[in-house]
């Protein structure tokens, strides 16, 4: 139940109708951050799911949190780099931080800037409890003027992004700074020989398709338990579905150098690909595209540790003899293994994939929705209790 | 019916090929009839390769051009044995310096024996390098094969050093650049020397003689040689200002100063034609690369790799040096054809860097 009479239960009542606001495709900040992202890289259905799965179980997330108030004080100010590659982290940073109690900076990638801001002027319309928490800012990367005079007045950073750009804003801080970093990942998903072929090609689908394969959740490579011939049965489910998803989710135009890169891992995956010995049917499905750019690829090669092209509906399927076989593969990524789809495993299962060691396991078709404050985490905002 | 024994033909194109290299020139008939017979023995030796070609559906029957060979990835070396004989038989095996992401691995080029890379090297080093003498003295900024002996830079620069050297040495020992042995050396130059080194390497360098203010006059004849070109790594600097800089500190004129092309994947190199020119009487050809006659390039389509006729595309080599492996290579470099080569032009767009260069400056940025 929440104490409404508290500072702490008027935020949480501002956020839980934000939240609503956000899950509502009709509501003016849902068509504002569509008008937003219009013009973006990403197609209309993608903004669209993507803006719906944030904060879908922001209410029971709370109602934990409300129940469970970890032993940590709220940090007075954090700042969160953005990434660029999918949609989302801004608003899952922006709710994290509230429920925290905690001021935010958010700092935009390049590819997207306008997100920021359309979450500030919401907090700010919700009103006192909200009002003034967010700012949102942006400043080219390497201009130690603003970046000095921002990270000085912070106690907490959340980075999203590679490598790279997390060591150097972790070198960057002032000592008293924790870090949360949200670096590459690569995720992979395991089909269980006892699964429902179709079923799971359809649920990975949507996995595959929303972030077109650019995310950190994005299956990169899917372990068919059982011979070469379920693996292959497999990719052509696989290409069936990723077919239907390019009518209700459609690939991002690729630019030109996504185009050279996509025809050189083509060349690549076509090394390894199995020879097309099963029924005669293909190894390396290439979806149909727009201005010659395929619109997926699923290449079937031997089992080996994952290859994670991480771009362009790019999937490489391999069949394992068994789930740990593949828990055993997956752990050639090691602390980059993000998440594990699973079709075919019940849950009281999952033990069999941990020993690949990924952060998460879910099924398969709830890759790319993580429970709210997963990624980045209520955590993340808060700081050791004094 | 016949058998042909895998030994047997292997040694039959080694004999073939290495005949075609030692010739003074090589006519298009006779390497094309050399690239299309390495193409069908490839393709029956070589599973990964094999497989490739089936997947492109371009089979030994359906190629009757060099031009059409189907030209594996540069990378795919990392992704798999791409070798005609048997695993655990190499003689060498050198491996790339370049950044992988996760679960990919650098690229892998096993030599079943070295007597092909060894004339090549040598046949094309002689021609763009030494035209002029048979031996002079040597300061290479690169470790010594012994101490990386997985480095196909530091295995030609060793035979290089061997049959044509007279004096100097390698200047990289453990990572570190022997910087005061190398000013003895340079100071002490008493005869025309030869300086070869990555760019990196050669960069750190005359960045300390610059803030000692430490200049040489090398003797008449001197010519450097960089390689590994200016991949992102470390202090990246224009080509000109660089060259600029080889000429002021090392007092060498810019008819001596050129550049190597070569990767760990290939067993053939590319030098600017420059000073095969300058001694050739011809106009000197500034960052022109040339290729032996054993290995031909061509500048394709980056996305359908259809060569190009005009314009800037990526490069792909055929090099008859890669009996042992595949001759016809796509790498992710850019260039553009121009009076008888290529010119350089850089990474393809969203290529990690790559290069010789790139283990030797990561190792100078941390203890020079």
């Amino acid at each position: 139940m929440l104490d409404s009479e508290t500072s702490a239960g008027l935020r949480w009542t501002a956020l839980v109708r934000g939240a609503r606001e956000w899950q509502d495709p009709d509501s003016a900040v849902r068509a504002r951050a569509r008008a937003a992202l219009q013009d973006g890289e990403w197609p209309r259905q993608t903004v669209e799911r993507a803006l719906g799965n944030v904060l879908l179980d922001f209410e029971t997330a709370l109602a934990a949190f409300c129940e469970e108030p970890p032993a940590v004080r709220r940090a007075s100010t954090a700042l969160a780099i953005l990434p660029g590659n999918i949609i989302g982290p801004a608003i899952a940073c922006a709710y994290c931080a509230a429920l925290a109690g905690t001021n935010l900076i958010l700092k935009s990638s390049h590819h997207e800037r306008r997100l920021s801001d359309i979450l500030v002027e919401q907090f700010d319309r919700l009103g006192p409890p909200l009002r003034g928490l967010l700012s949102a800012v942006y400043w080219q990367g390497g201009d130690e003027s603003i970046e000095t005079m921002i990270l000085r007045g912070i106690d907490r950073a959340v980075v999203f992004g590679q490598d790279a750009t997390v060591a150097s804003i972790r070198s960057r801080v002032p000592p008293h700074v924790a870090v949360a970093a949200y670096g590459e990942s690569f995720s992979i998903a395991v089909i269980a020989a006892r699964a429902d072929l179709a079923e799971a090609a359809e649920a990975v689908s949507w996995d595959v398709a929303l972030f077109d394969q650019r995310g950190c959740m994005s299956p990169q490579t899917i372990y068919v338990e059982g011979g070469a011939d379920k693996a292959v049965l497999f990719a052509q489910a696989l290409s069936f579905s990723l077919r239907r998803r390019q009518d209700d989710l459609p690939r991002a135009q690729p630019d030109a150098a996504e185009k050279i890169a996509l025809a050189e891992t083509i060349r690549r995956l076509q090394v390894n690909a199995l020879p097309a010995a099963t029924h005669a049917l293909g190894t390396m499905l290439v979806g149909p595209g727009i201005e010659g750019v395929p619109g997926f690829v699923v290449s079937v090669a031997p089992c080996a540790p994952p290859v994670c092209a991480g771009f362009g509906r790019i999937v490489v399927v391999m069949p394992c003899e068994s789930i740990e076989a593949a828990a055993d593969a997956a752990r050639a990524l090691g602390s980059k293994l993000e998440t594990i789809g699973a079709a075919g495993i019940p849950p009281d299962e999952f033990v069999l994939l941990a020993r690949a060691g990924a952060r998460r396991i879910c099924d398969a078709g709830a890759m790319q929705a993580p429970p709210f404050g997963y990624r980045p985490a209520i955590a993340d905002f808060q700081t050791e209790q004094a | 019916m016949l058998v042909l024994k895998y030994e047997d033909v292997s040694a039959e194109l080694d004999r073939r090929i290495l005949a075609f290299i030692r010739q003074p020139d090589g006519g298009d008939a006779q390497f094309e009839t050399l690239a299309l017979a390495l193409f069908a023995y490839q393709y029956h030796a070589n599973d990964a390769y094999r497989r490739y070609c089936d997947q492109r559906g371009l089979p030994p029957h359906e190629v009757s051009n060099w031009r059409r060979i189907p030209a594996v990835s540069a990378a795919s070396f990392g992704d798999a044995r791409l070798a005609t004989f048997p695993a655990g038989s190499a003689r060498f095996v050198f491996e790339s310096s370049g950044t992988t992401r996760a679960g990919q691995r650098p690229s892998r080029h096993e030599l079943e024996n070295s007597e092909l890379y060894d004339a090549s090297l040598l046949g094309q080093f002689r021609r763009c390098v030494m035209p002029d003498r048979d031996r002079m003295p040597m300061l290479l900024f690169s470790p010594s094969f012994a101490e990386a002996p997985g480095s196909s830079l530091a295995y030609m620069l060793a035979r290089i050093f061997d049959c044509h050297g007279s004096g100097g040495g390698f200047f990289i020992t453990q990572g570190v650049l022997d910087h005061e042995r190398a000013l003895a050396a340079l100071e002490a130059a008493t005869q025309a020397t030869l300086v070869f080194g990555t760019a990196f390497a050669l960069v750190h360098f005359l960045d300390r003689c610059r803030a000692a203010g430490i200049r040489f006059s090398l003797p008449p004849g001197s010519r450097v040689v960089e390689t590994g070109g200016f991949k992102g790594r470390s202090r990246s600097i224009e080509r000109v200002e660089f060259y600029a800089m080889l000429g002021e500190f090392f007092g060498v004129p810019r008819t001596h100063c050129l550049s190597e092309y070569g990767m760990c994947e290939l067993g053939s190199q590319w030098y600017d034609a420059n000073l095969a020119d300058y001694f050739s009487g011809s106009a000197p050809r500034f960052e022109v690369k040339i290729g032996p006659h054993w290995a031909r390039h061509l500048v394709v389509d980056p996305v359908n790799a259809e060569p190009l006729r005009e314009g800037s595309g990526l490069l792909q080599l055929v090099d008859l040096c890669n009996r042992g492996s595949v001759a016809a290579v796509l790498t992710a470099d850019c260039a553009r054809d121009e009076s008888g080569g290529f010119v350089f032009m850089g990474r393809a767009p969203g290529a990690p860097p790559k290069g010789c260069s790139i283990t030797i400056d990561s190792l100078l940025g941390h203890h020079a």
